[in-house]
C-alpha cells in the first residue's frame, strides 16, 4: 500500500504540472508569432534493400498565419542503418538531408491538439564515397498530436515521406518527437 | 458569342484536370517502386569458353579475362526486366589469390561489346587500382563501389541485361579470382 502510494504522488504531482502548464499555452496559433525547434526521430525506409532503420534530427521554424493554420520551414538530416547483399557485406545506405516548406492545420485545444502537416521541398540523397549526391523534389504528409510541456509545444506523429528520383521514388516513414518555443 | 468562350473555358478546365489527373496518376504509380539488391556471380555464370563455369578467373601478366554477361539468367532480372526504372548502384564482392606472390591491383572495364582485343583502349573503365596485398585477400563491396568510375555510362550499359566485363591485372603479377559478385542495386516498380 505504501509502496503504491509512493508510486501515486509524483505521477499526480506531474499529472497536475502538465494540466496547468497546458492550460496556460494557447489553444491555437498565433498570428504572426514565431515559434523555432526541433526534434529526433526514427526513419523507417519503405521496400529499399540498401537502406535500413535508422535515425533522424529535425530543426522547425513556425509562423502562425491564423488560429488554426501555420507556415512551417523544416530542415532535417537522416541516417539509415546499412543494408546487406545477399552475400553478405554491408551496403553502406544513402544519407539524407531534406529541406520542407509545410503548411500545418490545428485542431481541438483541451490540453492537446491534433496537427496535420503537408510539405514540399528537396531531398538531397548522397550515396556513400562521394560515388553521387542527387537533389530531387520530395513532399510529406504527416499527424501528430500536440502535448505542451511547460513553454514548449511537444508534438509525437508519424510523417509519410516521399523522394522524387524521376523514374523511381524513394518512401519513408519516420516517426518524430519535437517541440517548439515561442520567440516573438 | 458567350457559347464559344465557355467552350474556352470548359475545354481548358477540363484539360487541367486531365494533365491533374495524369499527374496524379503518374504520382501514385510511381509510389510503387522498390530498390532491390541483385548479384550476378561472374566466375560460375560469366565465363567464355574454353573456360568452364566455376573456373577461377586466372590473370596472367600482360593478358586480360573476359567474361559474358547475361543478366536475363537472374530470374529477377528475367522476370521484372521490362519494370526496372533504373541501375542505382553497383559494386563487387571478390576473393583473390595472389599467384605472384607481391602485393598489386586490379581493374575491370565494361562494354557492350564482346570480343575486344585492347579493353583498356576500347572499353569503358569501371574499376581501377583495387589493390590485391601480396597474400591475396578479398574485397569487400564498399570498396569497390568508393572506386566506381564512368557510373553513368556503366548504368546504361548494365540495363541493357548483356554485356561484357575485363578484368585486368596490374603490374604484370599473375592472379586468380576465386569470387567475383556483380551486385546491383535496382529502382523496380510493381
Amino acid at each position: 500500500m505504501r509502496r503504491t502510494l509512493n508510486f501515486r504522488l509524483p505521477a499526480i504531482a506531474m499529472f497536475v504540472a502538465l494540466s496547468s502548464s497546458a492550460q496556460a499555452l494557447p489553444d491555437a496559433f498565433g498570428i504572426g508569432q514565431f515559434e523555432f525547434g526541433g526534434g529526433l526521430g526514427y526513419d523507417f525506409p519503405l521496400a529499399q534493400d540498401d537502406a535500413d532503420l535508422g535515425p533522424s534530427l529535425h530543426l522547425r521554424t513556425r509562423l502562425g498565419l491564423s488560429p488554426r493554420f501555420a507556415g512551417e520551414a523544416i530542415f532535417g538530416w537522416t541516417l539509415n542503418g546499412d543494408g546487406e547483399i545477399p552475400a553478405g557485406d554491408a551496403v553502406e545506405a544513402p544519407s539524407l538531408m531534406t529541406g520542407h516548406a509545410a503548411g500545418v492545420v490545428r485542431t481541438g485545444g483541451l490540453g492537446f491538439a491534433t496537427l496535420v502537416r503537408l510539405g514540399l521541398g528537396w531531398t538531397r540523397l548522397s550515396l556513400p564515397n562521394d560515388v553521387e549526391s542527387l537533389n530531387k523534389f520530395s513532399w510529406e504528409v504527416g499527424v501528430a498530436v500536440e502535448l505542451p510541456i511547460g513553454p514548449v509545444r511537444t508534438e509525437i506523429g508519424p510523417r509519410f515521406w516521399v523522394v522524387d528520383l524521376g523514374d523511381n521514388t524513394r518512401k519513408h516513414v519516420e516517426l518524430r518527437l519535437s517541440g517548439v518555443i515561442p520567440l516573438f | 458569342m458567350r457559347i464559344p468562350k465557355l467552350d474556352l473555358v470548359l475545354r481548358s478546365v477540363s484539360g487541367s484536370l486531365l494533365l491533374a489527373f495524369l499527374f496524379a496518376l503518374w504520382g501514385c504509380l510511381n509510389l510503387l517502386t522498390t530498390t532491390e539488391i541483385i548479384e550476378f556471380d561472374v566466375v560460375q555464370n560469366g565465363q567464355v569458353p574454353p573456360a568452364t563455369p566455376g573456373d577461377p578467373i586466372v590473370l596472367s601478366a600482360g593478358s586480360f579475362h573476359e567474361a559474358s554477361i547475361d543478366l536475363g539468367e537472374l530470374d529477377f532480372f528475367e522476370e521484372h526486366h521490362d519494370e526496372i526504372h533504373r541501375v542505382e548502384r553497383l559494386g563487387f564482392k571478390a576473393r583473390v589469390s595472389n599467384v605472384g606472390g607481391s602485393a598489386t591491383s586490379c581493374s575491370i572495364y565494361i562494354s557492350a561489346q564482346a570480343g575486344l582485343t585492347n579493353p583498356a583502349g576500347e572499353a569503358t573503365l569501371l574499376l581501377s587500382g583495387l589493390r590485391v596485398p601480396a597474400a591475396g585477400g578479398r574485397i569487400d563491396y564498399s570498396t569497390s563501389e568508393a572506386s566506381i568510375e564512368n557510373l553513368d555510362k556503366a548504368r546504361d550499359l548494365v540495363a541493357r541485361g548483356d554485356f561484357a566485363l575485363y578484368t585486368l591485372a596490374d603490374g604484370g603479377v599473375d592472379l586468380a579470382i576465386d569470387e567475383l559478385l556483380l551486385v546491383l542495386t535496382l529502382s523496380v516498380g510493381l
